[in-house]
Protein backbone atom coordinates (compact mmCIF):
# COMPACT_ATOMS: atom_id res chain seq x y z
CA UNK A 1 0.00 0.00 0.00
CA UNK A 2 1.27 3.70 -1.09
CA UNK A 3 2.37 5.18 2.02
CA UNK A 4 0.02 8.16 1.37
CA UNK A 5 -3.12 6.29 1.46
CA UNK A 6 -4.69 5.65 4.08
CA UNK A 7 -5.90 2.49 5.82
CA UNK A 8 -9.39 3.33 4.79
CA UNK A 9 -10.51 1.17 8.25
CA UNK A 10 -7.87 3.54 10.10
CA UNK A 11 -8.78 6.77 8.40
CA UNK A 12 -12.65 6.67 9.95
CA UNK A 13 -11.58 5.40 13.49
CA UNK A 14 -9.32 8.19 13.66
CA UNK A 15 -12.13 10.69 12.33
CA UNK A 16 -14.57 8.95 14.79
CA UNK A 17 -12.36 9.88 17.60
CA UNK A 18 -12.09 13.56 16.19
CA UNK A 19 -15.77 13.24 16.15
CA UNK A 20 -15.51 12.71 19.96
CA UNK A 21 -16.66 8.87 19.89
CA UNK A 22 -14.75 7.20 22.41
CA UNK A 23 -15.41 3.91 20.94
CA UNK A 24 -12.98 4.45 18.50
CA UNK A 25 -9.87 4.54 20.95
CA UNK A 26 -10.83 0.85 22.27
CA UNK A 27 -10.28 0.06 18.39
CA UNK A 28 -7.65 1.83 17.92
CA UNK A 29 -6.11 0.43 20.92
CA UNK A 30 -7.50 -3.58 19.61
CA UNK A 31 -5.84 -3.39 16.49
CA UNK A 32 -2.41 -2.59 17.53
CA UNK A 33 -2.14 -3.27 20.83
CA UNK A 34 -0.82 -6.58 19.86
CA UNK A 35 1.95 -5.56 17.26
CA UNK A 36 3.39 -2.71 19.73
CA UNK A 37 3.79 -5.74 22.53
CA UNK A 38 5.31 -7.61 20.46
CA UNK A 39 8.21 -4.92 19.07
CA UNK A 40 8.18 -3.62 22.86
CA UNK A 41 9.13 -7.11 23.65
CA UNK A 42 11.40 -7.91 20.65
CA UNK A 43 13.08 -4.48 21.67
CA UNK A 44 13.35 -4.45 25.46
CA UNK A 45 13.27 -8.34 26.27
CA UNK A 46 10.95 -7.54 29.11
CA UNK A 47 7.46 -7.85 30.04
CA UNK A 48 7.10 -4.40 32.08
CA UNK A 49 9.24 -2.57 29.47
CA UNK A 50 6.87 -4.01 26.68
CA UNK A 51 3.76 -3.35 28.62
CA UNK A 52 5.23 0.60 29.31
CA UNK A 53 6.09 1.15 25.36
CA UNK A 54 2.46 0.23 24.43
CA UNK A 55 0.82 2.22 27.56
CA UNK A 56 3.28 5.25 26.47
CA UNK A 57 2.34 4.77 22.73
CA UNK A 58 -1.33 4.98 22.90
CA UNK A 59 -1.49 7.70 25.49
CA UNK A 60 0.92 9.40 23.58
CA UNK A 61 -1.32 8.66 20.03
CA UNK A 62 -4.26 9.97 21.60
CA UNK A 63 -2.77 12.73 23.05
CA UNK A 64 -1.95 14.33 19.59
CA UNK A 65 -4.48 12.12 17.37
CA UNK A 66 -6.71 15.49 16.81
CA UNK A 67 -4.01 17.35 15.45
CA UNK A 68 -2.82 13.95 13.04
CA UNK A 69 -3.10 15.01 9.08
CA UNK A 70 -2.59 11.53 8.07
CA UNK A 71 0.32 12.81 6.08
CA UNK A 72 1.64 8.58 7.13
CA UNK A 73 -0.58 5.73 7.81
CA UNK A 74 -1.62 5.76 11.78
CA UNK A 75 0.63 2.22 11.60
CA UNK A 76 3.73 3.85 10.94
CA UNK A 77 2.83 7.01 13.65
CA UNK A 78 2.65 4.56 16.29
CA UNK A 79 4.92 2.45 15.81
CA UNK A 80 7.34 5.70 15.29
CA UNK A 81 6.24 6.31 18.43
CA UNK A 82 6.69 3.23 20.19
CA UNK A 83 10.85 3.68 18.67
CA UNK A 84 10.91 6.81 20.21
CA UNK A 85 9.48 5.36 23.65
CA UNK A 86 11.78 2.17 23.54
CA UNK A 87 15.05 4.19 22.79
CA UNK A 88 14.16 6.74 26.17
CA UNK A 89 13.72 3.17 27.89
CA UNK A 90 16.96 2.21 26.92
CA UNK A 91 18.75 6.20 27.56
CA UNK A 92 16.79 5.77 31.30
CA UNK A 93 18.84 2.35 31.94
CA UNK A 94 22.00 4.22 31.02
CA UNK A 95 22.82 1.17 28.86
CA UNK A 96 26.42 0.12 27.05
CA UNK A 97 27.57 2.19 24.32
CA UNK A 98 26.01 0.70 20.65
CA UNK A 99 28.74 -1.80 19.52
CA UNK A 100 29.25 -1.95 15.15
CA UNK A 101 28.46 -5.54 13.79
CA UNK A 102 31.08 -5.48 10.58
CA UNK A 103 30.73 -7.67 7.81
CA UNK A 104 33.84 -9.22 8.27
CA UNK A 105 33.47 -10.41 11.50
CA UNK A 106 31.03 -11.99 10.17
CA UNK A 107 32.53 -13.63 7.16
CA UNK A 108 33.62 -17.38 8.03
CA UNK A 109 32.90 -17.69 11.88
CA UNK A 110 31.56 -20.57 11.73
CA UNK A 111 33.95 -22.91 9.92
CA UNK A 112 34.14 -23.32 6.01
CA UNK A 113 31.43 -21.76 3.51
CA UNK A 114 29.66 -25.69 3.82
CA UNK A 115 27.91 -27.46 6.70
CA UNK A 116 25.43 -24.70 7.04
CA UNK A 117 22.38 -26.68 7.00
CA UNK A 118 19.55 -25.43 9.77
CA UNK A 119 17.28 -27.80 9.87
CA UNK A 120 13.40 -26.59 8.82
CA UNK A 121 11.56 -26.64 11.95
CA UNK A 122 9.21 -24.24 10.74
CA UNK A 123 7.59 -26.98 9.03
CA UNK A 124 6.95 -28.67 11.58
CA UNK A 125 3.85 -26.59 14.09
CA UNK A 126 3.14 -30.11 16.00
CA UNK A 127 6.24 -29.87 18.38
CA UNK A 128 5.18 -27.76 20.73
CA UNK A 129 8.25 -28.56 22.65
CA UNK A 130 10.91 -27.79 20.41
CA UNK A 131 9.01 -24.69 18.32
CA UNK A 132 9.36 -22.89 22.44
CA UNK A 133 12.85 -23.91 22.33
CA UNK A 134 13.38 -22.27 19.32
CA UNK A 135 11.56 -19.48 20.13
CA UNK A 136 14.06 -18.97 22.99
CA UNK A 137 17.21 -19.30 20.89
CA UNK A 138 15.54 -16.80 18.59
CA UNK A 139 14.05 -14.43 21.21
CA UNK A 140 17.70 -14.29 22.60
CA UNK A 141 19.41 -14.07 19.67
CA UNK A 142 17.46 -11.37 18.62
CA UNK A 143 18.04 -9.10 22.17
CA UNK A 144 21.98 -9.51 21.48
CA UNK A 145 21.71 -7.57 18.61
CA UNK A 146 22.46 -4.07 19.45
CA UNK A 147 20.10 -1.66 19.18
CA UNK A 148 19.88 0.14 15.89
CA UNK A 149 19.95 -3.59 13.95
CA UNK A 150 17.40 -4.82 16.05
CA UNK A 151 15.70 -1.76 15.46
CA UNK A 152 15.88 -2.06 11.74
CA UNK A 153 15.58 -5.94 11.73
CA UNK A 154 12.23 -5.84 14.17
CA UNK A 155 10.73 -3.05 11.51
CA UNK A 156 11.48 -4.94 8.32
CA UNK A 157 11.33 -9.13 9.19
CA UNK A 158 8.98 -8.89 12.44
CA UNK A 159 6.50 -5.77 12.04
CA UNK A 160 6.66 -6.06 8.29
CA UNK A 161 8.36 -2.81 7.18
CA UNK A 162 9.47 -2.63 3.82
CA UNK A 163 12.61 -0.36 3.32
CA UNK A 164 11.33 2.76 2.75
CA UNK A 165 9.23 2.63 5.56
CA UNK A 166 11.39 1.61 7.90
CA UNK A 167 14.03 4.74 6.49
CA UNK A 168 11.75 6.79 7.70
CA UNK A 169 10.58 5.46 11.14
CA UNK A 170 14.20 5.37 11.91
CA UNK A 171 15.11 8.60 9.89
CA UNK A 172 17.88 6.95 8.41
CA UNK A 173 18.74 6.45 4.47
CA UNK A 174 17.40 3.43 2.74
CA UNK A 175 20.82 2.05 2.02
CA UNK A 176 21.59 2.31 6.04
CA UNK A 177 18.35 0.41 6.22
CA UNK A 178 19.56 -2.27 4.30
CA UNK A 179 22.93 -2.60 5.81
CA UNK A 180 21.93 -3.02 9.21
CA UNK A 181 19.37 -5.37 7.89
CA UNK A 182 21.87 -7.80 6.27
CA UNK A 183 23.82 -7.24 9.38
CA UNK A 184 21.27 -7.84 11.43
CA UNK A 185 20.11 -11.25 9.82
CA UNK A 186 23.51 -12.46 9.31
CA UNK A 187 24.17 -12.12 12.85
CA UNK A 188 20.96 -14.09 13.72
CA UNK A 189 22.08 -16.69 11.16
CA UNK A 190 25.24 -17.28 12.78
CA UNK A 191 24.23 -17.66 16.51
CA UNK A 192 20.87 -20.02 15.26
CA UNK A 193 23.80 -22.30 13.39
CA UNK A 194 26.19 -22.09 16.44
CA UNK A 195 23.41 -22.96 18.69
CA UNK A 196 22.05 -26.07 16.23
CA UNK A 197 25.84 -26.85 15.97
CA UNK A 198 26.40 -26.63 19.50
CA UNK A 199 24.01 -29.41 19.99
CA UNK A 200 21.81 -26.69 22.00
CA UNK A 201 18.54 -27.52 19.92
CA UNK A 202 18.42 -31.62 18.94
CA UNK B 1 36.00 -16.01 0.52
CA UNK B 2 36.56 -15.91 -2.99
CA UNK B 3 36.29 -12.63 -4.42
CA UNK B 4 33.09 -13.25 -6.08
CA UNK B 5 31.51 -15.32 -2.83
CA UNK B 6 32.09 -11.84 -1.20
CA UNK B 7 30.56 -9.77 -4.04
CA UNK B 8 27.62 -12.22 -3.37
CA UNK B 9 27.75 -12.45 0.28
CA UNK B 10 27.30 -8.35 1.22
CA UNK B 11 24.33 -8.56 -1.65
CA UNK B 12 22.32 -11.70 0.01
CA UNK B 13 19.79 -9.62 1.66
CA UNK B 14 18.55 -7.48 -0.98
CA UNK B 15 18.80 -10.40 -3.40
CA UNK B 16 16.22 -12.39 -0.80
CA UNK B 17 14.26 -9.60 -1.21
CA UNK B 18 13.85 -8.73 -4.51
CA UNK B 19 15.51 -5.20 -4.48
CA UNK B 20 18.26 -5.70 -6.79
CA UNK B 21 18.24 -4.33 -10.13
CA UNK B 22 17.98 -7.23 -12.68
CA UNK B 23 21.40 -7.31 -13.82
CA UNK B 24 23.03 -7.70 -10.41
CA UNK B 25 20.49 -10.14 -9.67
CA UNK B 26 21.13 -12.00 -12.64
CA UNK B 27 24.79 -12.11 -11.48
CA UNK B 28 24.03 -13.18 -8.13
CA UNK B 29 22.24 -15.75 -10.24
CA UNK B 30 24.66 -17.18 -12.18
CA UNK B 31 26.92 -17.36 -9.17
CA UNK B 32 24.47 -19.20 -6.98
CA UNK B 33 24.44 -21.79 -9.70
CA UNK B 34 28.01 -22.57 -9.63
CA UNK B 35 28.57 -21.93 -6.10
CA UNK B 36 27.07 -25.36 -3.96
CA UNK B 37 28.74 -23.46 -0.65
CA UNK B 38 27.00 -19.89 -1.33
CA UNK B 39 23.78 -21.60 -2.35
CA UNK B 40 24.23 -23.43 0.77
CA UNK B 41 24.89 -20.01 2.62
CA UNK B 42 21.47 -18.39 0.85
CA UNK B 43 19.16 -21.34 2.16
CA UNK B 44 20.22 -21.07 5.42
CA UNK B 45 20.10 -17.19 5.86
CA UNK B 46 16.31 -17.89 4.20
CA UNK B 47 15.42 -20.12 6.88
CA UNK B 48 16.68 -17.35 9.24
CA UNK B 49 14.74 -15.55 8.30
CA UNK B 50 11.40 -17.62 7.85
CA UNK B 51 12.32 -19.12 11.28
CA UNK B 52 12.39 -15.72 13.06
CA UNK B 53 9.55 -14.33 11.48
CA UNK B 54 7.74 -18.04 11.69
CA UNK B 55 8.37 -17.36 15.93
CA UNK B 56 8.64 -13.73 16.18
CA UNK B 57 4.35 -12.88 17.18
CA UNK B 58 3.67 -12.43 21.16
CA UNK B 59 0.20 -12.51 22.18
CA UNK B 60 -0.30 -9.97 24.54
CA UNK B 61 -0.86 -10.91 28.62
CA UNK B 62 -4.82 -10.81 29.43
CA UNK B 63 -3.39 -9.09 32.69
CA UNK B 64 -1.55 -6.39 30.87
CA UNK B 65 -4.32 -5.54 27.94
CA UNK B 66 -6.60 -4.70 31.09
CA UNK B 67 -3.92 -2.39 32.47
CA UNK B 68 -3.30 -0.91 29.08
CA UNK B 69 -7.28 -0.16 28.76
CA UNK B 70 -7.80 0.72 32.43
CA UNK B 71 -4.69 3.08 32.02
CA UNK B 72 -5.92 4.88 28.39
CA UNK B 73 -9.38 5.37 29.84
CA UNK B 74 -8.07 7.06 33.50
CA UNK B 75 -5.85 9.47 31.80
CA UNK B 76 -8.07 10.54 28.90
CA UNK B 77 -10.63 10.20 31.95
CA UNK B 78 -13.67 8.77 29.97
Amino acid sequence: MDKMSPDVTDHSLIAAFKAGDTEAIDKIVERYENPIFTFGLKMCGHLQDAEDIVQETFLSAFKYLDSFREETKLRNWLFKIAARACMRKRRKKKCEPERKISLESLIHKDGSNGNYEIPDWSDDPSDAFLRAELKEVIDTAILSLPTKYRLAFTFRDIEGFNTEETAELLEISKQSVKTRLHRARLFLREKIVNHYWEGEIQ
Amino acid sequence: MRRDCLKCFKKLSEYLDGELDDKICHGIDAHLRKCPECREYVDSLRKTIQLCKGTAIEEMPADIHDRVRSKIRELLRM
